[in-house]
């Protein structure tokens, strides 16, 4: 638990873990890049980047999940750790991390949680130990500097102090000592409160000299907590920055790259790759989404979440929702699809108020939903890919006392075809395609429905770079056939390059309604982190520091 | 128990394309699905043949088949219903419970209150329904796990039906009309084999031919994706635990005119062999999935293998034995072919 002393040899610290020349590939895709990076023992070393940006890659390729491509090293307080490694030996050679599900069991006491992992200590004739039990679990969290009632159901302690079990539970599984702690958007549930008092329990973990890295949205936090920060963009470790002295915008500018402020939606060019068929739509979209007629209108409308939003939509028009995770984005959907009942505010659809009571409502009044999950909520796993075509649109092929087998089946051929879902075998389980092709799926079984309104969620999420811009390329084309279209996704830069038009949402209020455009990726990051698009003041040092990181 | 139906029953996995089979139609599907999908009828046929040559003068005749297929007629009848709510993924254990209550229903109202049969059909049929109506609203909407609302509804019936009864079997006053609706024949086909078959029609049609069909597999498959792609899960839930109730309440009163009396006893022994004629046929006819078909050949192969080896002088044991065995073998057979463990 507490630091090796031979870790700090005079002079230049010795990092509790390096990482050298670490790529990834996944069927001939390049998520890694060549990344290096060290993690000081007792510094709390912030890993940032976009989703998509190879973060994940990165945590999982040293949590031994993921096997790195030949000639990565992976060194522990100098020695090299023999590639590729599995999770048990991660966590021996004192690897440890805590993921955003924090794999506790919410049934079970803090104890009990403590003493599964550890095995039960037993006293004599096999008899459990509790009192032992709840004497080591409360030692362990007193290594944090917490006193968290160990008989307590882990499910009914505060988010902020499960998170702090986790740790505790983490740092004394290692096998000889903690060397580094990978904390993954531990603070993305948690209140403002709550954090502060997960922030104080990290300090106390650096402070027994173990390397904290530290991964996290909250970019005040980062400022708040953290020595240095490594940005990851596009696989490619871009700078390794101390950050006492920075500010948020320069954190900003790092993470969204100094070459984007130029670059708006008008230059992004047409997009071919993957797929002549996005392009095309884009191009041929019919009418003018500025002159289409009101499609959609929103106002004052409350959720969970969301406290009062209004917003329009018109036919032929894309409108893309950005926010964080948390801001109230997919509540926003779940409302407008019937999923979830709104607790005030106005829904108008074609003019006329409407209260779809469940999403068979909103299906009927022509709405769509591409939920985020697709795995859980968007398709049946089990069951053929003809089967969750053709579902939504099933009454289509009754006809005179039973469904139209041939009609069925040519329907299905036909939306295969036309959305190139590959393989194209009608009789696969939805759950052996891969993501793109399962979105597609998805995808083709709304669009058979002729929607008026359709709503994406995260349609890329989990997908590849090729499926990807064939699915944005459908994105558009449901606005080409005349429907009004929510896009809702993090990924900023195929945002701007596709819609008319952008909605910020920000803790549950809209913050910007801004035409797609000569918008830039710069005002639309701050506005979704800051709620404010104008470029604060920055210090003068701390940008030439970024200046200095990026060339 | 809200358990996806792919974890009730053996789930169809990915299959890996080696050796394939050419349908008729023309289609193709790889030869391990299409061994799995033939294994139990083809047990059936080896059952048929085995015992027709070892006792020829007893087996294989219209006599014998009458009876055998007259057995499990009730047991068919009670398994089609049991489909519905395993298809949606909930499971009824009280549909044993609800034919033993319809049983008691149709004799004693027409014993001892002296209601005409009719009547007493159309109540005991509504009564065992409402059974699955409670069932089914205990579940969707105030959201109890469906094992625990059947277990306790089988229990309170259980009882309900000795209160009425006092321990009593029903024996005087059982009109002869009911009497023939159990033991009756159809040109020549037993009429409890009649309904059995007119109903696993029904039923098939139901699953196989109509968007009700569609949607409750799709429920089964996963209850949110199934309510985020419009269908009205609530009451298709709902609807399918109605129709256990409705099916056990028809198997009882058939059940009863079979038996020509009224035991209470009757019917919480079917509860286990239902479950094991729908799992058993979840591996046939349509692999991974409760159908019909399977479910009735799963019925049929149990009765046959049963009273062929009583036939060839087998023990009185041998049948729950044997029962036990096909259940459980047959399924780890599918899952072999199929390639994928448990």
């Amino acid at each position: 638990m507490t630091g090796d002393p031979a870790a700090h040899p005079a002079g230049e610290p010795r990092p509790a873990v390096a990482v050298r020349q670490l790529s990834k590939t996944f069927l001939g895709q390049r998520a890694l890049r060549q990344v290096s990076f060290d993690v000081r023992p007792g510094e709390v070393h912030a890993l940032l980047g976009e989703n998509g940006s190879g973060k994940s890659t990165l945590i999982k390729c040293l949590a031994g999940y993921h096997e790195p491509d030949e000639g990565a090293i992976v060194e522990i307080d100098g020695r090299p750790m023999p590639l590729p490694y599995g999770p048990a030996e991660a966590t021996a050679a004192g690897l440890l991390f805590v993921h955003q599900d924090l794999g506790l069991i919410p049934t079970l006491t803090v104890a009990e949680n403590f003493a599964i992992n550890r095995g039960f200590d037993t006293a004599p004739m096999g008899r459990i130990d509790w009192p032992d039990i709840r004497r080591r679990a409360r030692a362990e969290l007193a290594v944090l500097g917490h006193d968290v009632p160990v008989d307590r159901r882990v499910g009914r302690l505060p988010v902020a102090e499960q998170t702090i079990v986790a740790i505790a539970r983490a740092l004394a599984g290692a096998g000889r000592g903690a060397r580094m702690l990978v904390l993954d958007e531990p603070t993305a549930a948690l209140p403002d409160a709550e954090t502060k008092r997960l922030l104080a329990a990290v300090r106390q973990v650096v402070a027994n000299g173990v390397g904290v890295v530290y991964v996290s949205h909250k970019l005040h936090e980062i400022l708040e907590i953290a020595d240095r920060a490594t940005v990851l963009r596009d696989g490619r470790v871009v700078a390794t920055v101390d950050v006492p002295g920075m500010s948020e915008q320069d954190l900003v500018r790092l993470i969204v790259g100094h070459d984007l402020p130029g670059r708006t939606a008008a230059s992004a060019g047409p997009r071919t790759k993957g797929g002549t068929r996005g392009a095309a739509s884009r191009t041929s979209r019919p009418a003018d989404a500025r002159t289409g007629e009101e499609l959609l209108s929103v106002s004052g409308l409350r959720g969970h979440r969301l406290r009062g939003v209004s917003f329009s939509v018109r036919r032929g028009e894309v409108v893309g929702i950005a926010g964080m995770l948390g801001s109230g984005r997919s509540e926003l959907a779940r409302l407008l699809f019937g999923a979830q009942r709104p607790v005030g505010g106005e829904i108008r659809l074609r003019g006329t108020p409407v209260r779809h009571r469940t999403p068979r409502d909103a299906v009927r009044d022509g709405v769509a939903l591409i939920p985020e999950d697709r795995r859980r909520e968007g398709g049946f796993l089990q069951m053929p890919v003809s089967r969750n075509l053709t579902l939504p649109a099933i009454r289509r092929f009754w006809r005179k006392g039973r469904i139209a087998g041939r009609a069925e089946r040519s329907c299905v051929d036909g939306l295969i075809a036309e959305f190139r879902v590959s393989p194209a075998a009608p009789e696969r389980r939805f759950g052996v395609l891969s993501g793109g092709n399962q979105q597609k799926v998805v995808i083709a079984k709304w669009f058979n429905t002729r929607p008026d309104l359709v709503i994406f969620d995260e349609p890329v999420q989990g997908v590849d770079v090729g499926a990807k811009e064939e699915i944005f390329g459908l994105v558009s084309e449901a606005a080409g056939r005349g429907a009004g279209v929510l896009l809702i996704s993090s990924e900023l830069d195929e945002m701007l390059g596709l819609c008319d038009r952008v909605l910020v949402l920000r803790d549950g209020e809209l913050v910007a309604d801004l035409p797609g455009a000569g918008l830039d990726r710069t005002t639309l990051t701050r506005l979704v982190y800051f709620g404010t698009g104008r470029s604060a003041e920055t210090s003068d040092s701390a940008s030439t520091t970024v200046e200095r990181a990026l060339s | 128990m809200t358990a996806p139906a792919d974890q009730l029953a053996p789930a169809a996995s990915g299959v890996r394309e080696v050796r394939s089979v050419r349908l008729p139609g023309g289609r193709r599907e790889p030869l391990a699905l299409f061994m799995a999908r033939v294994a139990l009828p083809l047990l059936l046929l080896v059952l048929l043949v085995v015992f027709s040559l070892l006792r020829p003068a007893t087996f294989f005749t219209l006599d014998n088949l009458g009876t055998v297929l007259t057995l499990q007629a009730v047991l068919g009848v009670l398994a089609l219903g049991l489909l519905l709510p395993l298809i949606v993924g909930e499971l009824d254990l009280s549909v044993a419970a609800n034919l033993g209550l319809g049983v008691i229903l149709v004799t004693g109202l027409t014993s001892q209150q002296r209601l005409p049969l009719v009547v007493a059909i159309v109540v005991a049929a509504v009564v065992c329904t409402l059974v699955g109506v409670v069932n089914g609203l205990l579940v969707t909407k105030v959201g109890i796990n469906s094992f625990i609302v059947t277990i306790g509804m089988s229990t309170v019936i259980g009882g309900l039906v000795s209160a009425y009864t006092q321990g009593n079997v029903f024996y005087d006053g059982i009109p002869p009309a009911l009497v023939t609706i159990g033991q009756g024949r159809l040109l020549g086909v037993p009429l409890p084999v009649v309904y059995a078959v007119v109903l696993a029609i029904v039923v098939w049609y139901v699953l196989s031919h109509t968007p009700v069909g569609r949607y409750l597999y799709a429920i089964g498959g996963s209850r949110e994706a199934a309510r985020l792609s419009g269908v009205p899960v609530r009451g298709l839930t709902l609807a399918a635990f109605a129709g256990a109730g409705l099916l056990a309440g028809v198997a009882g009163i058939v059940q009863a005119g079979i038996l020509g009396s009224g035991n209470p006893t009757v019917g919480p022994p079917l509860l286990l062999p239902a479950y094991a004629a729908a799992f058993l046929g979840a591996t046939a006819i349509q692999p991974g999935v409760f159908n019909v078909w399977g479910t009735i050949i799963a019925v049929v192969t149990i009765q046959v293998g049963t009273t062929g080896l009583a036939l060839v002088g087998a023990p009185f044991w041998i049948e729950p034995v044997f029962t036990g065995l096909a259940l459980i073998l047959a399924v780890a057979t599918a899952r072999y072919l199929r390639g994928e463990a448990l």
